[in-house]
């Protein structure tokens, strides 16, 4: 376990390092963030001395060598704008996208397994049907038009709530309903498909064959083997999640991460959208390794096998 | 080409067999798509303006049945431009990004995972780690990042929205290739002595392309979503070309006094993305036997 466990944090660190390499090349070679910055008529002389404040002038393999130590004692850099620590700007609206993200997952757990579950028990009926139709509209939906309407029908119409900000719970309805609807369609697509393989097992039979009641088959036996397949879906789906987050935090103006990248990308604040791509990858690799983790704790045949690559 | 293997006999004998099991969501879906694809690629044709033809004297008008003149059926916008024809013309960029962006993606992805599968070794280690590192950057935030400082250009649009997703073709096609070399037909055809590039390119792509068609097929509505989503925040398609996405995002600004602009593009996107889906979602349940449903 030890082994395995070693394995994948060296792996996760070195995503995150190619991520940092990836994000700082591909930014440096977009262009020279001092022009972009700094007023067009700006003297060379002021241009320079800036270039030197902030190390541009050097040799790029210099800069990503001073980038990457810097990283590594945990600075990452100034905000180009008001000359503020990046990480501190960017760690700032992190609360506000933790408290949607957090309430999104919950919604999609809440609505798409009961309602996967609910179908595929119902395999074949009208309910099921119906219940995959709705799914199939929900995850078909671009979240930003799924937004726009959400705005027309409950804020310009109904005027219930909010149109946009941030503060109280109806500020939060509307851009949770916006990001969670895709993510519980496809959950509970996924819940479906995982419950319909389990119900076939042999021992699922016995369950039923034994007389257990029929929630306790599916909490006891029918859950926790349908559990693995899910937990690696929602992995994934945190990718999806932050990029809807990034569309839905601009469209209901929730000041989170997603919606300083916007900002920081129109600034062309360069050390503050960096510190995001590095917060973002890191997030993701994080989420990852811990499905990983959790495929050993739920499944100890994962641990048997070495991996879960094999398993 | 794999449908007509799992075909009874008698499917080969009736052809409309065939065609009546598609089930009718699907089929409406079909119809539904090719319907946007004909008036997207007739947009020359069809369109009653230009996409760039302005008349200040009728801006904002409403649509037909909300009040408006015949003239301007799905009525116009700020700029007096009509709504349609720029839906026309908007669908036929958005649908152009996408298939460009999805034959660049498949093409990396593929390409990478067999070569991942022919070279084993420290290639295949480099590979992976390169798709490992892609997927932990959603695409989006890495195109807005790179649109915003490197400025804006199709190609690279195309290539930007492509990068979503050829990691996924390049995992999938690298587990297929390492399966389909342990088959009796690779085998077979190693025996007898065929050269290696006629084992991949004529024996095993053929094999696994159902998957891949599959995967694309899938892929496809999250790419339309991502092209739209970059032109809605102004960083995809620029004026004065338009795309679906690019008129949701200016229509956004208007909803109160003129939702026509942001409702009927947003509702082109969302029929399209809707009927790939349903497509994708059959053409994976009759090319994948193991799905019970």
């Amino acid at each position: 376990m030890l082994r395995f466990v070693v394995f994948r944090l060296a792996r996760a660190l070195i995503t995150i390092v190619g991520c940092a390499t990836l994000a700082f090349f591909v930014l440096r070679m977009a262009g020279d963030p001092i022009i972009a910055l700094l007023p067009a008529d700006a003297p060379p002389e002021v241009m320079e001395r800036y270039r030197t404040l902030w190390g541009l002038d050097r040799p790029l393999y210099e800069q990503y060598v001073r980038y990457l130590i810097s990283l590594a004692q945990g600075d990452f850099g100034q905000s180009l704008v008001d000359g503020r620590d990046a990480l501190g700007v960017v760690l700032e609206r992190a609360g506000a996208t933790l408290i949607l993200g957090g309430v999104v997952i919950a919604l999609a757990l809440l609505i798409g397994v009961p309602a996967g579950t609910f179908a595929a028990l119902r395999r074949g009926t009208p309910a099921d049907h119906a219940t995959m139709t709705v799914a199939i509209f929900g995850y078909a939906m671009p979240n930003f038009f799924l937004g726009l309407l959400l705005i027309l029908l409950f804020s310009m119409q109904l005027r219930l709530l909010p149109s946009s900000g941030y503060g109280s719970a109806a500020h939060l309805v509307m851009p949770a309903l916006t990001l969670g609807t895709a993510m519980a369609a496809k959950l509970a697509r996924f819940v479906r498909t995982s419950v319909l393989d389990v119900l076939g097992q042999p021992f699922v039979r016995a369950a039923r064959g034994k007389r257990l009641p029929e929630l306790a088959v599916i909490l006891r036996h029918v859950f926790p083997n349908a559990a693995i397949p899910v937990i690696t879906f929602l992995g994934f789906e945190i990718g999806l999640l932050i990029g809807g987050a990034v569309v839905t935090e601009n469209v209901f103006g929730w000041p989170g991460i997603g919606n300083l990248l916007v900002l920081s990308v129109a600034r062309r604040d360069l050390a503050v959208v960096q510190t995001i791509v590095m917060a973002i990858a890191a997030t993701m690799v994080l989420a990852n390794l811990v499905v990983d983790l959790a495929y050993g704790w739920i499944d100890p045949r994962v641990r048997l096998a070495g991996g879960p690559r094999e398993g | 080409m794999k449908v007509e293997i799992e075909a009874p006999l008698d499917a080969l004998r009736n052809p409309t067999r065939r065609l009546r099991t598609i089930p009718a969501v699907v089929l409406a879906a079909m119809i539904l798509l090719g319907l946007v694809i004909l008036l997207a690629a007739c947009a020359d044709v069809i369109a009653p303006y230009g996409f760039a033809d302005q008349n200040l004297d009728a801006r904002l008008q409403p649509p037909w049945f909300a009040g408006g003149s015949a003239d301007y059926l799905l009525g116009t916008d700020t700029l007096g431009r009509d709504v349609l024809s720029r839906i026309f013309y908007g669908a036929r960029t958005s649908i152009l990004v996408a298939l460009g962006a999805t034959a660049f993606g498949f093409l990396l992805g593929t390409t990478l995972g067999f070569v991942a599968a022919r070279f084993r070794g420290w290639i295949e280690e480099a590979v992976m780690m390169l798709v490992d590192i892609q997927a932990a950057l959603p695409t989006l935030v890495l195109a807005l990042a790179v649109l915003a400082f490197l400025g804006n250009s199709l190609p690279l649009l195309i290539i930007l929205v492509g990068l979503d997703g050829w990691e996924r073709y390049a995992r999938l096609t690298r587990g297929m290739v390492l399966s389909a070399k342990e088959s009796g037909y690779v085998m077979s055809m190693r025996i007898v002595g065929a050269p290696e590039w006629r084992i991949y390119l004529r024996h095993i792509l053929p094999n696994i392309a159902g998957g891949l068609i599959v995967q694309a097929t899938l892929n496809f509505p999250g790419t339309i979503i991502l092209e739209t989503a970059l032109s809605f925040f102004g960083l995809g398609v620029q004026p004065p070309m338009t795309s679906l996405g690019q008129m949701l995002g200016n229509g956004r600004a208007y909803l109160i006094n003129a939702w026509w602009i942001a409702i009927f593009s947003g509702v082109v996107i969302f029929l399209t993305t809707l009927s790939m889906c349903l497509i994708g979602d059959w053409l994976r349940d009759r090319l994948d036997p193991t799905l019970t449903r």
